[in-house]
C-alpha cells in the first residue's frame, strides 16, 4: 500500500520534472532562434549596407571625378590657343573668358605669364576672367605689385613639376566667399621652357552641399578629404567612435578621399526591432506554456492525491479481505487465492468442528470491488451457517437467502461447499453452479467428479439445493477451484484448461497440499508467462486422511 | 461483440454475437431498455462465449421482466454457452429455446 503511494508521488515528481524539461527546452529553443535570426539577420542587414554605403561613395567618387576632369581637358584643350596668340596678350583675356563661359564649373581663369613676358605689360602679366554678379564676364590684369604671383603656390608648384596640378582647396576671402580649388598647367615653350601657367578656379560649394547631402541612414555623415588630408566637409571624423559605426572610404583621382560614416545603430534598426519582437513573442509564449504545465500539473496532482486516496483505501480493503481469506491452514489444506484486481470477487473459507472440515469455494459474477462486496456477504453467510453445524445444503441456502434480499444489481455467487469427515472420508456437498472437483487418486490418477449441479446463489429465492454425499480412500486429495484456473489464458488466448488441469494434477498426486497448490500457482504463471490476468484464481486442496496424520 | 437490436410490437429481440464477458457485457446491459417492452428475446445463435458477468446481464433482464409480467427466452446457444447454462443452474431459470 505504502509502495503504491510512494510510486503515486514519484509520479507526480516526474510529470514535474517533463514539466519543467519542457519549458526548459522550449525556453532554450527560442532563446536559439532568437539569437539565430538576430545574428544573421544584423549580419545580413551590415552587409546590405556596407554595400549600399559602398555604392554611395563610389557614385560620389565618380562625380567628382567627371566634374574634375571636365575641367582638367577643358583647361588642358585652351593651352594651344595661348601658345598661337601669343602676340596679342589682351587676346589672352578671350581665351580665359571663354573657358568661364563655355564651362559650369569654372568660375575664374587666369593665364600668368613669366616675369616680362610682354614687355609692353611690364613684369607681371595675368589675364583673369570671371563671371559678374549679373552673369556677364569681367577681366582683370591681376599681377602686380599687390599680387605677386610667381611666388603663389597655384604657379610655382606646377612651374617647377612641370605637370598640371590642382592646388589645395582654399577659402576664397574677399571675392566669392566660396571653397575654391584651383587647376593649373604649365604652358612649355619649344626650348622647353615653362612662360606661363593657364588656371581655372572652381567653386567647391555645389560639391560640398552635394556631399554634405549624402544620407543613406538618418544619422550617418559624409566627410571630405583634400589630397593633403584637409578636411572639406563634414563634422569632426572622431565624433563618433569607429566601433560603432561602418565607414566606408573613396579616393578620387585627383587624390581626395571621400569617406561615409554609417552608425550600426541605424543600420541595424530593422533587425533589433525584429529582435525585440522575437523577444517579446518567446516571453509572452513561454508564459503560456509555463502556464499551461503548471494548470496541467496541478490538475495532474490533484488527480494522483485523489488517484493515491483510492488507491491506499484499496489497500485496505485489500488487507481486509486478505486478513479475512487467508488464515493459516491446518497441513492437510492448502489454498490459494489470486485477485485480478485490488480485491476480488473469489472466495475460500474453512472451518474446522467436531471432526468435520467445513470448506466452501465460491466465485461472485464480475469482479473488483462490486464482486468483493457480495463475496463478504457469502462469505459471512458461510461462516454463521458452518458454526452452526449445518449440513452443506443448508449452508448454501442461508447464503442463497442472503444474497437474494435486496439483490437489484443481479449479482450472483457459484458455490462449491463441503463438509468433510476427517477420519472417515466421507464428503457431504452441495454444488451450486460451480466447477467440479478434481479428485486425485493417491496412486497418481486424477478426473472430475461429476455432481448435480444446482443454481447459483443470489439469483432464485427459496431454491431447494440438493446435497450429494461420497466417501474417498485416505490419501485422495480433493481440489475446488474457480474457472480463473482453468481459463487462465496465454497472450495467443489459449486457455489452461481441463487437461491440462487433470494432467498437472496426477504429476502432482504425492504433494502436500500447500505445495500441491503452490506448484499450481507456480504451472498456471508458466503458462500464462506474463500475459495479464484476466479473472480471480482460486484453489483449495483437501487431503482426506489428513486428519489423523494431523 | 456484435448486437442487433429490434423492437416489434412489444417484443424485443437482441441477437448478440462474439463473446459476452466481462468487458463487453456493459455495452448489452447500455442496450437493454425495457420501455413498452413484455417479451425479451437473446438470440445467441453468434454467441461464442460468456462469463459471469454476462450471465448477470441476463439474469438483470429476467428480472426486469418478471416484474412486469412478461417474458424473456434465450435462443439457440451453442454447446458452449449451454454448458454454462447447466452448470451454473441458469437452465432452471431461463427459458432457453434450442436452436
Amino acid at each position: 500500500m505504502s509502495t503504491r503511494a510512494n510510486s503515486a508521488r514519484l509520479k507526480t515528481r516526474s510529470v514535474e520534472r517533463i514539466n519543467f524539461a519542457v519549458v526548459a527546452v522550449t525556453a532554450t529553443l527560442f532563446l536559439a532562434i532568437a539569437a539565430f535570426v538576430a545574428f544573421s539577420t544584423s549580419k545580413m542587414m551590415e552587409d546590405e549596407a556596407r554595400s549600399t554605403v559602398e555604392n554611395v561613395v563610389k557614385a560620389t567618387v565618380g562625380r567628382i571625378d567627371r566634374q574634375m576632369a571636365s575641367v582638367e581637358s577643358a583647361v588642358e584643350n585652351s593651352a594651344w590657343i595661348v601658345a598661337e596668340h601669343l602676340s596679342d596678350p589682351d587676346y589672352m583675356f578671350r581665351i580665359t573668358g571663354e573657358l568661364v563661359q563655355n564651362n559650369p564649373f569654372i568660375v575664374g581663369s587666369t593665364v600668368a605669364f613669366e616675369p616680362n613676358f610682354f614687355p609692353s605689360k611690364g613684369y607681371y602679366y595675368s589675364a583673369f576672367s570671371c563671371k559678374d554678379a549679373k552673369g556677364g564676364i569681367k577681366r582683370i590684369q591681376q599681377g602686380g605689385e599687390a599680387f605677386k604671383y610667381h611666388d603663389m603656390e597655384w604657379y610655382r608648384i606646377p612651374k617647377e613639376s612641370r605637370k598640371p596640378s590642382w592646388c589645395e582647396p582654399y577659402f576664397d576671402e574677399g571675392g566669392a566667399e566660396v571653397m575654391m580649388c584651383t587647376y593649373s598647367v604649365p604652358l612649355i615653350n619649344r626650348a622647353g621652357n615653362v612662360y606661363a601657367v593657364l588656371t581655372a578656379d572652381i567653386s567647391l560649394e555645389d560639391l560640398t552641399h552635394h556631399v554634405a547631402a549624402i544620407k543613406p541612414y538618418p544619422d550617418s555623415h559624409a566627410v571630405l578629404f583634400s589630397q593633403s588630408g584637409k578636411q572639406l566637409v563634414g563634422a569632426p571624423v572622431d565624433a563618433a567612435p569607429a566601433s560603432d559605426t561602418v565607414t566606408i572610404a573613396g579616393k578620387t583621382s585627383n587624390g581626395w578621399t571621400v569617406e561615409l560614416v554609417c552608425p550600426l545603430a541605424n543600420i541595424l534598426q530593422g533587425a533589433r526591432r525584429l529582435v525585440r519582437r522575437i523577444a517579446l513573442f518567446s516571453v509572452v509564449g513561454l508564459g503560456l506554456i509555463f502556464f499551461v504545465s503548471w494548470s496541467f500539473s496541478t490538475r495532474l496532482q490533484r488527480a494522483t492525491a485523489a488517484n493515491e486516496r483510492l488507491s491506499s483505501e484499496l489497500g485496505i480493503a485489500r488487507n481486509i479481505q486478505s486478513s479475512v481469506l487467508k488464515r493459516k491452514a491446518p497441513p492437510y489444506l492448502g489454498t490459494m487465492l489470486c485477485p485480478a484486481r485490488e480485491v476480488g470477487g473469489d472466495f475460500y473459507d474453512f472451518q474446522e468442528k467436531d471432526g468435520l472440515l467445513y470448506f466452501a469455494v465460491g466465485d461472485a459474477s464480475g469482479k473488483g470491488i462490486p464482486a468483493a462486496l457480495f463475496t463478504f456477504l457469502a462469505c459471512a453467510g458461510f461462516r454463521m451457517a458452518a458454526d452452526m453445524g449445518l449440513p452443506p445444503d443448508e449452508i448454501v441456502a442461508r447464503i442463497n437467502a442472503l444474497l437474494c434480499r435486496d439483490n437489484d444489481a443481479c449479482m450472483f455467487v457459484t458455490l462449491f461447499v463441503g463438509r468433510l469427515d476427517l477420519s472417515s472420508g466421507r464428503l457431504e456437498y452441495c454444488n451450486a453452479g460451480h466447477t467440479p472437483l478434481v479428485v486425485v487418486e493417491p496412486g497418481g490418477g486424477a478426473e472430475f467428479f461429476a455432481a448435480k449441479s444446482n443454481v447459483v446463489a443470489g439469483v432464485m429465492d427459496g431454491y431447494a439445493y440438493a446435497m450429494q454425499e461420497t466417501t474417498f480412500e485416505p490419501g485422495t486429495m480433493l481440489l475446488a477451484y474457480t474457472d480463473g484456473v482453468t481459463e487462465a489464458e496465454r497472450t495467443d488466448h489459449e486457455q489452461y484448461g481441463n487437461k491440462r488441469l487433470l494432467a498437472f494434477a496426477s504429476v502432482h498426486a504425492k504433494d502436500a497440499p500447500a505445495s500441491f497448490v503452490e506448484n499450481l500457482e507456480r504451472d498456471l504463471d508458466a503458462f500464462t508467462a506474463g500475459a495479464e490476468q484476466s479473472d480471480d484464481i482460486t484453489a483449495l486442496a483437501v487431503l482426506v486422511d489428513g486428519g489423523q496424520k494431523a | 461483440m456484435n448486437i442487433d437490436k429490434k423492437l416489434d410490437n412489444g417484443c424485443l429481440t437482441l441477437k448478440v454475437e462474439g463473446r459476452l464477458d466481462t468487458n463487453t457485457s456493459p455495452e448489452l446491459e447500455a442496450e437493454l431498455n425495457f420501455d413498452g417492452v413484455t417479451e425479451t428475446v437473446f438470440d445467441f445463435s453468434g454467441l461464442e462465449y460468456i462469463s459471469s458477468a454476462g450471465l448477470r446481464v441476463l439474469m438483470a433482464a429476467h428480472k426486469a421482466m418478471a416484474a412486469c409480467g412478461g417474458k424473456m427466452s434465450v435462443a439457440s446457444p451453442n454447446a458452449i454457452v449451454k454448458g454454462v447454462f447447466d452448470i451454473t443452474g441458469m437452465n432452471n431459470v431461463f427459458n432457453i429455446v434450442e436452436g
